[in-house]
This record gives structure tokens, C-alpha cells and sequence, in this order.
């Protein structure tokens, strides 16, 4: 796999999941920080697969204000850092995201997979995700998402995108990864 | 020993190099004694000092630049103990804590910690921290000077409670707090 590879081809030959983490790889990012989650597995596999050629560095990080806090040193260093989180984990990283990344103007770009909603197997997650969109953009949090409506190439270049729009606007920026129903758009690749 | 004799005592080891600072009574107490533009002062975001400055030296490694520094207090590590477990796994050489434990929550009404239940230096050390515990400003130097380019380190400095009066609260925009400390660093590194 090479960065140039068209992002349709290497959709289909490694997985569409897979090839999500090589956009991310493909940021040359300095540090990348995880917390586990199941749909987005197959991105952190990847991602570390990356990163084991060397280039940048994976933490597993134990919770999401910890990387929120390394990512922001990271930046404070001159570098981008991205996140790989549930959206769930946003709600205990906002206070670090408004106080660090935001106030202090630094890059970061924070990925995560949406709960809640359709295809949400957890009665729990619900009410939590349901109100989240609003609470970001309350906190003036830019997002964008990223659902089954958009091509698979789509996805790639706007996670890409994303990662300059941080550094560019020196600010946190969240890509909701909604994969309810992209299992079936990967099937027709 | 206070909070604010530590600072000043440490003062001719950190004016020079990357240093992040706990919030609240820290960070106006230190910019008070001697405010410098390699110092980020947190000005929230309690328990993340060690994490940004673990990010901070995960990126400068190797770069031959000197030790980066973490001050955290006991109240505020306690908010965030994983920041011992994230940062040690990065084996970082270039990284000191500063942990200034007080026992009390200095910033907020002097409210009793768990620290004088629970040794953070102890939990330190059960993480993989090459830890001192520090109980005088004469120790605190002679740690400094011998231990400068053998991180991680963990200086868990015990300390009495007590503000330093008439530390101004900081009211620095923190956008210009990170812009001075790259312009900072930026300068360092070209000269």
C-alpha cells in the first residue's frame, strides 16, 4: 500500500476500515492516541501497523482528557497530533478540549465513531448521543461527518482534509464517523 | 516548606527550559517569582500538566534540547493518575516531574487531598518512575543538578500548605501564552 494508491483500489484491497487508517497514516502525524472501540478496531489496527514502520508514534491512551492533554503538547511542539476515539469519549474530554486545545489555538484533529441512534444496540448510549451534536457546536467545537450518503473516497479525503483544516486553523477539529449502513456500500465496491 | 519557596528554588533549573504548570496557585505563584516565555501556564485542564508535557518531550526527543519539566500538585495528579501510566510507557529521558504535594487542594479553600492516604510516590514508582521523595529546598537542588538528562523522573516533593500572597491571578490570553512559548522555542532551536 503507498499513500497515491487510489483510494477506491485501496478501499477494496485492504478493507474499507483499514483504508480509513492509512489516510490517517498518511498525515504524518507525530503522535497518535487511541482508546479502544470496536467499529473503529480495524482504523487502530491499521494505524499501528503504520506506525510500526516508524514515522510517528501510537499511545494507548488510558483516557480521553489524558490525550487530549499529550496531543495538546504535542502541537505545542509544532506537530499535528489525531485522536481515535468513541464519541462517547467526547463527553469526558470536553472540559480538556475548550481549556486546551481551543483556548490555546492549538491543532488537533480528533476522529471518533458515532453512538447512538440507528443501528445502536445499547439502550444506554442513546440520550447521550443524541444531544451531542448540539453540545459541540455550543461549545463552538468545529465537526464534520462523514456518513453512508458520501463515497467511500469521500471519507478519505475529507478525514485528510480535516488534519490540515486543524493545523491550518490552529484549532481541534472532530470528524463523527457515523458507519451505520457502510457496511453495504463496502460491499458493492 | 511552601509551594512558593519551591518554585523559587527551582527557578535556575527551569527558567531556561520547556516547563507546564498545574493551574490556579501554581501558576500565579510562579509567574509572580519570575515569569519566563518557556513557561505554560495551565490555566485550567487540572491533572494535565504531566500529559502535556509528556506530548511536549515525546516530540522534542532526540533533539538534543534539555530537560522538559511537568509541575503538578498532589490534588491535581490525583484527578489524573493515568497521566503516570501514558507518559511512562513513552520511556521519555528528557521528561521531569515536579510533583509539589501539599495535601490540601491550595487553590480552592485548602480542602484535605487522599494524597496522605495514598503515597504518590509510591504509585509512581509501581508505574516504572524513577522516583525521590524530596523533603528540603537542599535536596530538591542536589536532585536537579545530579539527575538532569536521566528522565523519567519523579520528584515528589512533600510540602506544607500556604499561598504565596500576592500573587496576582493570570489573566494572560492563553493563545498569547502558547504563542510566546513557540516564538520561544522556535528562537531556541535557529540560534
Amino acid at each position: 500500500m503507498n499513500d497515491h494508491m487510489p483510494a477506491q483500489q485501496a478501499a477494496n484491497s485492504l478493507g474499507f476500515k483499514a483504508s480509513l487508517g492509512d489516510a490517517v497514516a498518511s498525515m504524518e502525524p507525530e503522535v497518535v492516541c487511541h482508546l479502544p472501540s470496536a467499529s473503529i478496531a480495524e482504523i487502530i489496527d491499521r494505524v499501528e501497523l503504520r506506525a510500526s514502520g516508524g514515522g510517528f508514534r501510537v499511545i494507548r491512551s488510558t483516557r480521553e482528557e489524558d490525550a487530549v492533554g499529550v496531543l495538546s503538547g504535542v502541537a505545542m511542539a509544532g506537530s499535528l497530533g489525531i485522536l481515535l476515539i468513541q464519541d462517547n469519549g467526547l463527553g469526558n474530554s470536553l472540559t480538556a478540549l475548550t481549556t486546551l486545545p481551543l483556548a490555546y489555538r492549538l491543532p488537533l484533529l480528533v476522529l471518533c465513531n458515532v453512538r447512538g441512534g440507528l443501528g445502536e444496540y445499547n439502550s444506554m448510549i442513546h440520550h447521550y448521543s443524541q444531544g451531542l451534536p448540539k453540545a459541540l457546536e455550543s461549545f463552538g467545537l468545529a465537526t464534520f461527518w462523514l456518513d453512508r450518503t458520501l463515497p467511500l473516497q469521500a471519507w478519505q479525503e475529507g478525514i485528510i482534509e480535516a488534519g490540515s483544516l486543524a493545523q491550518m486553523s490552529h484549532r481541534p477539529v472532530i470528524g463523527m464517523l457515523n458507519f451505520f449502513g457502510v457496511e453495504s456500500l463496502e460491499g458493492s465496491l | 516548606m511552601k509551594r512558593s519557596q519551591i518554585l523559587q528554588s527551582v527557578q535556575p533549573f527551569i527558567s531556561k527550559a520547556p516547563t507546564f504548570v498545574t493551574c490556579a496557585a501554581t501558576s500565579r505563584e510562579l509567574k509572580h517569582i519570575g515569569d519566563q516565555p518557556n513557561y505554560i501556564y495551565l490555566l485550567d485542564s487540572m491533572g494535565l500538566a504531566i500529559s502535556v508535557a509528556t506530548g511536549y518531550a515525546l516530540t522534542k526527543r532526540g533533539q538534543g534540547h534539555q530537560q522538559v519539566y511537568a509541575i503538578e500538585g498532589d490534588g491535581s495528579l490525583l484527578m489524573n493518575p493515568n497521566s503516570l501510566f501514558s507518559s511512562i510507557n513513552q520511556s521519555l529521558k528528557n521528561l521531569t516531574v515536579l510533583l509539589i504535594d501539599n495535601g490540601v487542594y491550595g487553590s480552592t479553600g485548602e480542602q484535605a487531598t487522599l494524597s496522605p492516604q495514598i503515597d504518590l510516590g509510591e504509585l509512581a514508582k509501581t508505574a516504572g518512575w524513577r522516583v525521590a521523595r524530596v523533603e528540603s529546598l537542599k535536596r530538591l537542588t542536589r536532585e536537579l543538578e545530579q539527575g538532569s538528562g536521566e528522565g523519567p523522573r519523579f520528584l515528589h516533593v512533600i510540602a506544607s500548605p500556604g499561598n504565596l500572597e500576592g500573587a496576582p491571578l493570570v489573566l494572560d490570553d492563553p493563545a498569547a501564552l502558547k504563542s510566546r512559548f513557540m516564538e520561544w522555542d522556535y528562537r531556541r532551536a535557529t540560534t
